[in-house]
């Protein structure tokens, strides 16, 4: 029951579904793709919204209480930015789902050709891999780092300083031994210690996960379009073989026609006494299918000019057909028309999740510099330098992992130039060559995505990043 | 006159292959177990020792100390990742001296166009330089310790498994012994596997100037289209080969640009530092040896970042060479297919390590400037 309801879902959804499932599941405020009550998918997401802010305010709380002693200040203030993470995303979701739907829509109706449909469909399955296991891949890292989160609290004391102001002097106060320093409302001994443990377990996982599924979503979107201009990289050349027939002879140029898949032996295009003897109508639809995006009106292809002026006109010098010779000129408008619906997407991608970038760039930067000075006082293999090294690790693994995939998508929007340049162009026809002139022109500005505007994604910005921890932490150390 | 470029790479294959680093599949065992053996003494065993010396020397021992010891560990451990590197990458090194002799019997550059030829001698002397730099270091270490041999005093400190500090003479010297040639060891392969991407990326600016000057001919041709299409061809053809071949530089070799610039930044770092620190009059030998393996790290650095900026540079000449030739009177199709290329040639090529890190002067200046940072750092704790 459930795999005929799922398979409705077309394009980007039915790529993402794992994902958005998981995002559903763990409390995200998605409510498109699913069957049965939102009310109760609501209160549910509400629940855990309610629960989080909750643990979050104790947590501030906390901090709030523990001002005085310099240390302890700044290790609550390096766990209320971590934590901040995931009310943010988890409230940006919520405000912005709209615009998620919108992106995940853009691919519900993409264009399509006979000639191309093997290359699509493979890129398309590349993706669709490469989508399943990065989000396996950060799912089993965040269980990980949760488990060893937990772990690690059994190890060491478990004590806070405290300033005595009487005395002047710093005390070592005995706390509850729970993952996160926290107030409550009710004293953590017996049976409440275990269950303020198991619910601080609850706020660790969620939390973790909550954040890195809506990372991961935003990543598996630039996958999705980098393999797409893989593909329109991929059928760069046999579409030049192709325009290359229209006014240069080749010897072989019916195999052209065939579908570049190896084990497909069948003609795409029947010769002309097949077409005599089937009622086959000069019909574009059949060759180049084009849909507009956003779900709009299905436009009349009636775009494609008519060189010859007629049925039964043919100069061309490979003794093309008219239907091989149009299939020939759609091809080119196809590749521009997909390469228009990948700028399309991408431009979505950095609508909807640009800010979510931003917030998270402005929260890791501040807890980056802080965890250089807590850094700096490490001074031996301990708990204190694990879970120190821990947060740095995790934040800067959060920051790499949008930066190298915006670094991909600059690498491969602007590699489309160098794929128009290395095919054969100089053999093809003069549309051929007008079209790859252009391709070079608007290809050199390659395609990023921003952190609203103040910032592009990628590999330079991790970078900075990293040089900024290292700068401060040797500020620090000289000011130690 | 023809040109070899071939043999340019001569002299470090000799070190490499000599000292048991040629290790392709098709190697005979004795040769392989010849070395892993020299690898084991000269490489692995010292670099356990030093490892255990320098944590010693972190808790116990001063900036100085601490310094000397960085020193040879990066170095150590920099020689370590770039053998693996090249056994590696071995297959692809060749592949590459392919393309460059496939290249000598294909685009031979005219006998009048001495640029390359001029190009050839220079980095042969560049060659000759570089291992001679690294040998006279070699030299004053060695010195440094022989003229100071009633000291007991060695290359570098580092554990051992007997104190080589001790009276008895038949426990300094083997050990003083088997110290330079370590030494010596590590340098000759540091210094040629390093020099490999510096002479592949010479070889790249070579072909880029080759193919300035093949556009650059004055045919006084009259409008042919298949002749211009053919010759628009051959240029492309060319020029796409020899983008593969950077992009080969940029796959296979850059991986010991990264490697060395880690390394040279700290041990410039800890090489600026004592030689302010060290007296030039009192301790001359000592001043002498550490100022020159500083200069010679900066050397290792600044090779391959100039010779990367070589390739970019040239590679900008192109498009001009193109716009000079004479593409007024030629065919239509010659002239929308210059655009084309010109459309092209507008992004340069450059080296690039991982996509990222680009091997050019600007990465040059940041590394001393690291490095640099590094210094005030140490002089900062020292002060302490």
């Amino acid at each position: 029951m459930t795999s005929i309801i799922e398979s409705k879902y077309v394009g980007l959804v039915s790529d993402l579904l794992p994902n958005i499932r998981l995002m559903q599941g763990f409390g995200h405020f998605i409510f498109k793709y699913i069957n049965g009550p939102i009310f109760l998918r609501k209160v549910y997401s509400s629940v855990h919204l309610v629960l989080l802010l909750f643990q979050f305010l104790c947590i501030l709380l906390n901090l709030a209480q523990n001002t005085d002693e310099v240390s302890e200040l700044t290790a609550n203030t390096i766990t209320v930015l971590f934590f901040t993470h995931c009310i943010t995303k988890f409230v940006y979701v919520a405000l912005s789902s709209e615009n998620i739907s919108r992106t995940l829509g853009i691919w519900n109706q993409s264009n399509s050709h006979p000639l191309f449909t093997e290359s699509n469909s493979r890129y398309h399955q590349i993706a669709l891999a490469k989508m399943r296991r990065l989000l396996m891949l950060v799912m089993l890292t965040t269980c990980i780092a949760t488990v060893c989160w937990t772990t690690i609290t059994f190890f060491g004391d478990s004590t806070k300083l405290w300033r005595d102001h009487e005395n002047n002097e710093t005390l070592t106060v005995e706390i509850p031994r729970l993952m996160i320093k926290s107030w409550y409302p009710w004293n953590p001994v017996g049976a409440l210690y275990f269950a303020s443990l198991a619910f601080q377990f609850y706020y660790l996982l969620f939390s973790m996960v909550i954040c890195n599924t809506s990372d991961v979503l935003f990543c598996s979107w630039l996958i999705f379009a980098c393999e797409q201009l893989q593909h329109l990289k991929g059928i760069m050349r046999p579409l030049m073989e192709l325009s290359a027939t229209l006014d240069t002879y080749r010897p072989n140029s019916a195999a052209l026609f065939r579908t570049v898949s190896a084990s497909s032996k069948s003609e795409l295009i029947l010769n002309d006494e097949n077409e005599k003897n089937s009622n086959y109508d000069l019909n574009i639809s059949t060759i180049y299918n084009t849909k507009s995006d956003w779900g709009a009106q299905y436009r009349a292809p009636t775009t494609l000019q008519n060189f010859n002026g007629g049925k039964g006109n043919n100069n061309n010098p490979n003794g093309l057909t008219e239907k091989q010779e149009m299939m020939v000129r759609s091809a080119i408008k196809y590749w521009v028309e997909r390469h228009k619906h990948v700028v399309r997407l991408v431009s979505a991608i950095g609508d909807t999740y640009g800010l979510a970038l931003l917030l998270h760039m402005l929260t890791s930067t501040i807890m980056l510099t802080l965890l250089a000075y807590q850094a700096t006082k490490i001074d031996g293999v301990n708990v204190y330098a694990f879970s120190v090294i821990g947060y740095l690790v995790y934040s800067l693994a959060q920051v790499f992992l949008f930066c190298i995939f915006g670094n991909r998508l600059i690498e491969e929007s602007s590699s489309v130039m160098e794929a128009a340049y290395s095919c054969h162009w100089y053999d093809g026809s003069e549309e051929a060559k007008t079209f790859v002139q252009i391709v070079c022109q608007q290809c050199q500005k390659a395609m990023t995505i921003s952190g609203a505007k103040f910032f592009t994604v990628s590999l330079d910005l991790f970078a900075s990043v990293l040089g900024a921890v290292v700068t401060y932490f040797m500020v620090l150390v000289q000011l130690k | 006159m023809e040109l070899n470029y071939s043999s340019v790479f001569n002299l470090p294959f000799f070190f490499l292959k000599n000292l048991g680093l040629w290790q392709s599949k098709s190697s005979w065992k004795i040769y392989r177990s010849y070395g892993f053996i020299l690898y084991l003494i000269f490489l692995g065993l010292p670099l356990v020792c030093h490892t255990k010396f320098f944590f010693y020397i972190v808790k116990n021992g001063t900036i100085a100390d601490i310094s000397h010891a960085i020193n040879i560990l990066f170095s150590l451990y920099g020689t370590l990742f770039k053998t693996f590197w090249f056994v590696i990458k071995l297959e692809s090194i060749k592949e590459m001296l392919e393309v460059i002799s496939t290249d000598h019997k294909t685009h031979q550059p005219r006998k009048t166009f001495l640029n390359n030829f001029s190009s050839y001698g220079n980095i042969m002397k560049v060659v000759k330089f570089y291992y001679g730099s690294a040998l006279w270091a070699v030299l004053m270490a060695s010195l440094n310790s022989v003229i100071h041999y009633k000291r007991k005093e060695v290359i570098y400190e580092t554990w051992w498994f007997w104190d080589y500090k001790s009276n008895d003479n038949y426990v300094y010297w083997p050990f003083l012994c088997y110290q330079i040639l370590l030494i010596l060891y590590g340098c000759l392969v540091n210094y040629s596997i390093d020099i490999i991407p510096v002479l592949f990326m010479n070889f790249a600016s070579m072909m880029l100037n080759n193919l300035s000057d093949k556009i650059s001919v004055k045919n006084n041709v009259k409008e042919n289209e298949v002749k211009d299409i053919k010759e628009i061809k051959n240029l492309v053809e060319y020029h796409k080969k020899i983008k593969q071949f950077t992009d080969d530089i940029s796959t296979h070799t850059t991986f010991v640009f990264f490697i060395q610039t880690f390394i040279s930044s700290f041990i410039l770092c800890a090489c600026t530092f004592l030689i302010t620190t060290t007296s030039p009059i009192n301790n001359t030998s000592e001043f002498m040896r550490t100022f020159l393996y500083g200069c010679s790290m900066l050397f290792q650095i600044f090779l391959p970042c100039y010779y990367g900026n070589e390739v970019s540079a040239t590679s900008d000449k192109i498009s001009t060479s193109l716009f000079h030739s004479n593409w007024e009177g030629r065919s239509k199709k010659y002239r929308k297919s210059v655009e084309i290329i010109m459309e092209n040639l507008k992004h340069s090529i450059k080296i690039r390590f991982n996509n990222f890190i680009t091997i050019d002067f600007g990465t040059f200046t940041k590394i001393c400037n690291y490095a640099y940072s590094l210094y005030a750092v140490f002089q900062k704790v020292n002060v302490k």
